[in-house]
């Protein structure tokens, strides 16, 4: 029973993590119509950004800042450099380009930082576990992550449903075209939610960087499950991001717990973990096939 | 007519190219070059629903990868003397296991496109996507097939007794193949299967409107498409003798797609220059630097921004099948 | 020499022989030349109207003490000599051979031709062996080639080479005419030969006629060695410290590995079996390397090595060491410095019977060396295993295994991690509140100095199990240690031990098989010998060319304030592995 809570949390702490990449990402493509495969990337170098700074200052908060401060930075420039010559653009250019964006981010942060993955340590009030019921610690960092990560969802939902310009991202979001004849001043908009999705994106690599490790690589390994989490949650919405990634972190977390004990009882030790990380990972996958197979459009579509 | 002459030339040169390497001192180009072709064969395969049919699949590098593992598989069962699940006798003929990895890679297309065209957009690219991963995170948890460290194949197929080992000759059965399949799309292209496919890439609904049934021309050139894909593959499992799930992964359907744009959407040739542009570039730039991908991130971005119609087009009008 | 090292004013006159150069000499004609001790050693001795400068041996001349050596004169870097030798036919039957060998050393060696001829003289007796003495000529070789590039001779036209070749052929003539022995005395004498044409040419020549015919000797190319390693990602610390010994290893020997210079050829597998191999083809194919090292991870060697191996290369392993290698596919040019893998965790299996542990709960990545490990460890564990759990090799994120772990309450916890999967591994098992409660007995793979550096108290007062330790006190160990701290700024991990001992044993083969790897099975005789100083003190090979050695008990203590790994005692004795019974070579 404590073994599930702790998977529970787990999976929770996974899905939160999401949560952060998939809204950035969910607003980018349904607002803009833009596919960034970079996503990943600016979810790298926030972490990058942060573990060398708290190395060197050992300060917290700095590190917080720069993280956020790099990734919203590095979004900006790359959303006025390259980005808006592609929203014209049909998805393949957009995923061309975004893909030499990768090679190119992967590579700047090995030439800067070597291949080495860069450990962060955390403070002392942050490591160690707490007894969320008797008998079962947790780590405190992973409670950390997810109550920042639900405050962060918290933050967004005002920030979408009760101001005006979380109207005209719903708006966007739901027909852009139509945003754009009411005379909206769209790059502006564009510029925003971007910056928005790259801060977002920043902040989980900075929060992830002390639980996974901080190398090149880990935002396209991260990637390819908030695809899943945004085409299961519906483009263009946050709450489907948020219940597609609680779902995908979960499911993820649970069968990875799971299924290859289940195995161990019809074959050997090794083969039944292979075997089971495996189908585990598919999971996820046949997950997302199910739910576009029965509804197209994902489970919160935008339009009607 | 000087369409035909550049052609032909073109061809000579690339059959030439082991004899050329060989009197330049640089006997590896072969192998470059096999790599090329065999990756133009994959390319021109995507090419052919991506660009003509305008069904972007992010997920073809798994028939890529089942066409290599059927070689595989036939080859370890060929090799431990056991049948493959009971029945099937492994083996290493060429002429065996080329065709059971085509019907493979088609029986697979067949089954995930049934699935996939259900969809459309991004939902299509992103199941695509799915069913790709589900295909690589199963080679990679078959213990038994190597998994994640991936299936060496010690001995490549027997053709007519020639040797496979030997550069020149995979790199000429490479060719073959690719110039076949490249004179097969041409055809397919030409026919009116391939006018419904543009058709239908321009506009689904007024195909449907005239009463064209799009799923199943949908499906058949998806299958086709699969089918070659596969092909490649099995090619690819002779010539370096080493077959593993990364084969299968994401990136490799992402690096298909890359040479099918770089080279020119819709063009019969497109996929040879991206697959020889991307493959070549890899190659010269890692010998500069170790971080050539810093280099050729940009590079594809400014080919992106600025050459629209990628590398065919700078080559201007000329060229067959542009459309 | 002088003139281009040292920069000393010289201008160099050519004069026919030394009868004319002594009283050229003596009338402060010139002011210094180089001779024999024999020609000129009376002039200084009884006339006094010369005086020596120096001497080119290693110790002062006992009949002319005053005078100091060339090092001592601050020219160390020269080392003047001639040499005589004698040489047979190259198809010469090796017990012929030996039985000429050994009586002319004999004889060479009696008082009668030694103290009254060949000392006085200035010569010293060697009496070598044929190998030892073709690895002098190669050492000779090499000094030579340094000299003709200084001199700036070059080689012109056939013309003149035919006839200097001419005017050398009575010296020629008088060597070819002696019965063939093979001995080697060694004289300090002229250097004069070195730095004119003529010498160089003769050189040359007296070399063609050597039996030694393997062209190898005579190119001055450096044997290149293929080196696949991992350079990046979490395990990428591993392949930088192999390499860095490695080439550590070889600039301790002025470049040179068994006196044959060497050049290494590094590129990054990134842990991918498939990229491994690709360099192995690369290597064999563009740059014809037959000689390979380096790899790390077991899934790697998988790949690449059967492909350098089929292709009649030779394979040291200075790390990886699955055990499918060491029986039943083991071969004859393949290797092994490190460990066979499964040793390192029988060790800590022995270990954990050691401290007492009943039950053990057992983790590692599902790869052939994460299998191996856990076979390993079970091997020699007595106790029972709690749960045996395998982990991804791209795994971070152990939290469902520390769940699993924390249920389970086992004595004590066995993991193979290794590179940056252990720190990230011992960091979440701190995190989740375990350390203090459930201590870890680790193999040196879960546990280097470096995941030590990284992961800092989370690691105090774990048991690890290794072979090595930096802290061994032999004389190889400590000057490797010292030599790598001095040049790197860091303690070397165990895998740059692994691959500086590899480096050695190398240069030990070239050593025996005439510095080449041509003959693979010179080569590998060579090998088997294992005729190197080893950092860990005892090292041989087993009958599947696998090490057999002793194993130690390590703690994570505190040591002046730091965290460090101190050696605490031997736990296994000449440890061989389990699969030698299985290996037919």
């Amino acid at each position: 029973m404590a073994l599930l809570l702790e998977q529970l949390l787990n999976g929770v702490q996974l899905g939160v993590t999401l949560f952060l990449l998939a809204a950035g990402l969910t607003l980018v493509f349904g607002i803009m119509g833009v596919i960034n495969l970079a996503h990943g990337s600016l979810y790298m170098i926030g972490a990058f950004a942060a573990a060398w700074v708290a190395a060197q200052t050992g300060s917290v908060l700095l590190a917080l800042a720069s993280g956020l401060a790099a990734a919203a930075a590095i979004g900006m420039a790359i959303e006025y450099v390259m980005l808006r010559r592609l929203y014209a653009r049909d998805h393949l250019d957009q995923v061309l380009a975004t893909f030499g964006l990768i090679l190119f981010f992967n590579q700047g942060i090995t030439i800067l930082f070597g291949r080495q993955p860069l450990f962060v340590n955390l403070p002392e009030f942050l490591s160690g576990a707490v007894e969320i019921l008797p008998g079962v610690p947790y780590p405190v960092y992973r409670l950390v992550i997810i109550a920042a990560g639900l405050l962060v969802a918290l933050g967004l939902y005002v920030l979408i449903q009760r101001t005006r310009i979380g109207m005209l991202v719903r708006a966007g979001a739901t027909h852009r075209e139509m945003v754009r004849a009411l005379g909206v001043d769209i790059r502006l908009l564009y510029t925003l939610v971007f910056g928005l999705g790259a801060l977002l994106a920043g902040f989980a690599g900075v929060m992830a960087g002390p639980v996974y490790s901080v190398n090149v690589g880990m935002g396209e390994q991260i990637l390819i499950l908030t695809f899943v989490v945004v085409v299961i949650g519906s483009v263009g919405s946050i709450r489907g991001a948020m219940f597609g990634a609680l779902l995908v972190g979960i499911v993820d977390t649970l069968l990875r717990a799971y299924v290859p004990g289940l195995l161990r009882g019809v074959m050997d030790a090794s083969q039944a973990d292979m075997l089971g990380a495996g189908l585990a990972s598919m999971g996820v996958y046949l997950l997302m096939a199910l739910v576009l197979l029965l509804k197209p459009r994902g489970l919160f579509p935008a339009h009607a | 007519m000087r369409e035909r002459i550049l052609l032909a030339a073109l061809l000579a040169a690339a059959i030439a190219l082991p004899w050329i390497a060989e009197a330049l001192g640089t006997p590896a180009t072969t192998g470059v070059a096999t790599r090329i072709a065999i990756y133009a064969i994959a390319a021109a395969s995507l090419n052919l629903i991506l660009g003509y049919g305008g069904l972007v699949s992010f997920g073809h590098a798994a028939y890529f990868g089942l066409g290599g593992y059927t070689v595989g598989i036939l080859w370890e069962h060929f090799r431990l003397g056991e049948p493959f699940l009971g029945v099937i006798p492994g083996t290493a003929e060429f002429l065996v296991t080329f065709p059971a990895a085509i019907l493979v890679g088609g029986v697979a297309a067949a089954a995930i496109g049934a699935l996939s065209l259900r969809t459309a957009g991004v939902q299509f690219i992103m199941i695509t996507l799915a069913f790709a991963q589900m295909v690589f995170f199963l080679f990679v948890s078959l213990a038994v097939y190597g998994g994640d460290d991936g299936l060496m194949i010690r001995r490549p197929n027997a053709l007519f007794g020639l040797n496979l080992r030997d550069p020149a000759t995979m790199y000429w059965l490479s060719l073959a193949v690719l110039v076949l399949w490249l004179w097969q799309m041409g055809c397919i292209v030409r026919s009116r299967f391939g006018r419904v496919l543009e058709g239908v890439r321009q506009s689904e609904r007024r195909m449907a409107a005239i009463g064209v049934p799009t799923y199943a021309y949908k499906l058949a050139a998806f299958t086709i498409s699969g089918m070659a894909c596969a092909a490649a593959g099995a090619l690819w499992a002779n010539y370096a003798r080493f077959v593993s799930p990364d084969m299968m992964h994401w990136t490799k359907s992402g690096e298909l797609m890359i040479m099918v744009i770089l080279g020119g959407i819709g063009t019969l040739l497109g996929p040879v220059l991206g697959a020889a542009a991307l493959v070549g570039l890899e190659y010269t730039l890692s010998g500069i630097t170790e971080h050539w991908q810093f280099i050729l991130g940009p590079i594809l971005i400014v080919i992106v921004l600025f050459a629209r119609k990628g590398l065919m087009s700078a080559f201007g009008r000329w060229g067959p099948g542009n459309g | 020499m002088l003139k281009a090292e040292h920069r000393l004013d010289i201008v160099h006159i050519t004069y026919r022989g030394l009868p004319q150069v002594i009283p050229a000499l003596l009338a402060n004609e010139v002011q210094m030349t180089l001779s024999g001790i024999a020609s000129a050693g009376q002039h200084i001795v009884s006339g006094g109207r010369l005086r020596g400068l120096a001497v080119g041996r290693p110790a002062r001349f006992p009949t002319l003490p005053e005078v100091p050596t060339l090092a001592e004169a601050g020219f160390g870097d020269m080392d003047p000599r001639t040499w005589f030798g004698l040489f047979a036919p190259a198809a010469t039957p090796p017990a012929i051979v030996s039985q000429i060998q050994r009586e002319v050393a004999a004889a060479l060696r009696a008082p009668a031709i030694a103290e009254r001829h060949l000392t006085p003289n200035g010569y010293t007796v060697h009496g070598s062996e044929p190998a030892a003495f073709a690895a002098f000529i190669r050492e000779d070789l090499a000094y030579k080639e340094r000299m003709i590039r200084l001199s700036g001779a070059r080689v012109e036209c056939d013309g003149a080479r035919i006839r200097s070749f001419k005017l050398q052929r009575s010296a020629l003539g008088s060597l070819r005419r002696e019965t063939p022995w093979q001995t080697r005395a060694k004289g300090e004498d002229t250097m004069t030969a070195t730095l004119t044409r003529r010498g160089v040419l003769a050189a040359g020549t007296a070399l063609a006629a050597a039996p030694l015919a393997a062209p190898a000797i005579a190119q001055g190319a450096p044997l290149k060695i293929g080196v696949i390693t991992t350079l990046s990602g979490p395990g990428g610390y591993l392949g930088a410290d192999a390499r860095d010994a490695l080439l550590l290893a070889a600039e301790m020997n002025d470049g040179r590995l068994g006196g044959v210079p060497v050049q290494f050829l590094v590129e990054d597998d990134a842990l991918r079996p498939a990229q491994g191999k690709q360099i192995a083809e690369r290597f064999l194919r563009n740059e014809r390397i037959r000689l390979f090292t380096g790899i790390i991870f077991s899934n790697v060697l998988g790949a690449a090595a059967p492909e350098v191996l089929d292709a009649g290369g030779v394979y040291v392993s200075c790390n990886a060491g699955p055990s499918n290698f060491a029986g039943r596919e083991c071969r004859r040019n393949y290797f092994v410095i490190s460990w066979q893998n499964d040793n390192l965790n029988e060790s800590a299996g022995a270990l954990a019977n050691i401290m007492g542990y009943r039950r053990v709960f057992i983790l590692a990545p599902n790869y052939q060396a994460g299998r191996d490990a856990l076979t390993g460890f079970k091997r020699l564990f007595q106790g029972t295993v709690t749960n045996e759990v395998y982990t991804r090799l791209d795994q971070t994120d152990y939290a469902a295994e520390m769940a699993q772990i924390r249920a389970a309450r086992p004595d004590a916890v066995y993991h193979f991690h290794p590179g940056g999967l252990g720190i990230a591994f011992i960091r979440q098992y701190a995190q989740a509140g375990l350390l203090g409660t459930i201590p870890q007995v680790l193999p040196a793979a879960s546990m280097d100095v470096r995941t030590l550096a990284a992961v800092g108290d989370a690691a105090e007062g774990v048991d690890v199990s290794s072979h090595w330790n930096s802290d061994f006190d032999n004389e190889q160990n400590r000057r490797f240690v010292a030599a790598f701290r001095q040049k790197y700024n860091r303690i070397p991990t165990y895998y740059a031990q692994q691959a500086y001992d590899t480096a050695l044993a190398i240069g030990a083969a070239l050593r025996g098989a005439g510095g080449t790897v041509d003959n693979t099975d010179a080569f590998r005789t060579a090998m088997l010998r294992a005729d190197f100083p080893s950092t860990r003190g005892n090292f041989r090979f087993g009958p599947n060319q696998h090490p057999i050695q002793d194993w130690f008990a390590l703690k994570v203590e505190r040591v002046g304030g730091q965290l460090a790994l101190v050696t605490k005692r031997k736990i296994l004795e000449n440890h061989a592995d389990a699969y030698a019974g299985q290996c037919r070579i």
